[in-house]
């Protein structure tokens, strides 16, 4: 086998992850100073970059064809704002709150305790069918009642039929005061990626669900956020950090 | 079935597995995009190709291997970083272009990007290679099946007849691209 040939097998081997470190390494170090070997390199590079863009490209019209024998998706109808009463809420609320806390050092259950306040139910749904009218009738009911196990399992249901951030948000709080931390920390988690509205509260809350697990690390780390962030979550996020310090 | 065999079912699988994810977060995934971000019917079905294409990759190379919350929330993540990237790269009522985000999100051109000429020809040269080796070579590119499975998927012998074929390919590749970069182009033979 001459140079060529085995210059070529070496940069095979690399890109199938068959070389060990130092000989990655080795030819990491050939690469800078062998402009010939490195155009072997740049062409063995772009012919594995076809063969994925030509696979991708393959699925892609692949995607097309399934899509074309499923049937049209219908457009939502738009919802109200009504979160954005319930968020303007929850901060007066959370404001109140915050002249009666007291600072001691205190564990992360309590600290989750005397931070946790359920969202108030200020909600003036839109209505878009009449089944699934009832059941956001029925939910927010439940929520304002207090019946938080009801109101969880109404919430769930009514996020598959029509999510938003404001049901993610109000579940979220339900199955906290429930007990079910982790089920609150995905339905928060699901509210950050889904929406850009709430995105403040949601990590106070998550935040407060990695406290009742007893995940300070990240729930520092959600802290800062908000600590940082122009809201008066702020100012609460601060203390309770001060706390956990 | 928990989240994580449902990965591993798609890390195994190929495109029927593709089918399957995409058809189960599709009505909700394309209503979310119409309401949050006012996309078109068409947009909608673009960017949701784009996302399940990109999910789907990063359970392929690895990068996805256990999750930390629901495919649906890793998926609607992605939906949301592809819709507000489009949206401050794209003029409004621009459609998305997908092959570009495509070329971008999922080959890695952070190094050294690729020059449209080269590509378009090794694209050609790939074109010319033929069966089993684009197969094969898709399957270990692309797909990251081991040896062993493409034994089993294409017949042969054993993992390492599967090896040599494989190199053999990659082989007749290069000689491919050698020579359509060799072909004079229209400009040139002009003058």
């Amino acid at each position: 086998m001459n140079n060529q040939e085995n210059d070529i097998e070496l940069i095979e081997r690399y890109f199938d992850n068959e070389l060990s470190a130092s000989e990655s390494e080795a030819l990491r170090q050939r690469l800078t100073n062998d402009p010939d070997l490195k155009k072997k390199f740049d062409q063995e590079k772009l012919l594995i970059s076809a063969i994925r863009y030509n696979a991708i490209n393959n699925n892609l019209q692949y995607l097309k064809e399934v899509e074309g024998k499923l049937g049209r998706v219908e457009k939502p109808q738009t919802s109200g704002n009504w979160y954005l009463y319930a968020a303007a809420a929850c901060i007066t609320l959370l404001i109140v709150a915050a002249i009666v806390l007291w600072p001691s050092q205190r564990s992360t259950d309590d600290l989750y305790a005397d931070y946790f306040e359920p969202f108030p139910n200020v909600f003036q749904p839109t209505l878009r069918t009449e089944r699934v009218a009832d059941l956001r009738t029925e939910a927010f009911g439940a929520y304002e009642a207090e019946n938080y196990d009801r109101a969880a399992a109404l919430f769930t249901q009514l996020n598959e039929e029509q999510s938003d951030a404001g049901i993610l948000m109000l579940l979220g709080n339900a199955n906290l005061v429930i007990g079910k931390p982790e089920l609150a920390q995905q339905n928060f988690n699901d509210l950050l990626a889904k929406y850009d509205e709430l995105d403040i509260p949601a990590k106070w809350f998550l935040s407060l669900c990695h406290l009742k697990t007893g995940d300070t690390d990240k729930a520092r780390v959600l802290l800062k956020d908000v600590q940082q962030s122009q809201s008066p979550y702020a100012a609460k996020a601060k203390a309770l950090l001060d706390k956990l310090e | 079935m928990s989240e994580n065999h449902i990965l591993e079912k798609i890390r195994l699988g190929g495109q029927s597995e593709l089918g399957m994810i995409y058809e189960q977060y599709r009505i909700e995934f394309m209503q979310w995009l119409m309401r949050e971000y006012h996309c078109s019917d068409d947009d909608s079905k673009d960017i949701y190709q784009v996302s399940i294409l990109i999910f789907y990759d990063n359970v392929k190379s690895g990068k996805l291997e256990h999750l930390v919350s629901t495919i649906k929330t890793y998926l609607f993540g992605i939906g949301k970083n592809v819709a507000k990237e489009n949206m401050r790269k794209a003029r409004k009522n621009t459609p998305i272009n997908q092959e570009k985000w495509l070329k971008e999100y999922l080959i890695d051109e952070s190094a050294n990007p690729v020059e449209d000429d080269l590509f378009g020809i090794a694209k050609k040269a790939l074109g010319k290679l033929g069966h089993p080796c684009e197969k094969l070579i898709e399957l270990f590119y692309y797909e990251k099946k081991s040896m062993d499975e493409i034994k089993t998927l294409l017949n042969y012998k054993n993992a390492e007849t599967a090896k040599n074929q494989k190199c053999k390919c990659m082989a007749r590749l290069r000689k491919l691209f050698e020579q359509e970069i060799g072909k004079p182009t229209l400009s040139t033979t002009l003058l």
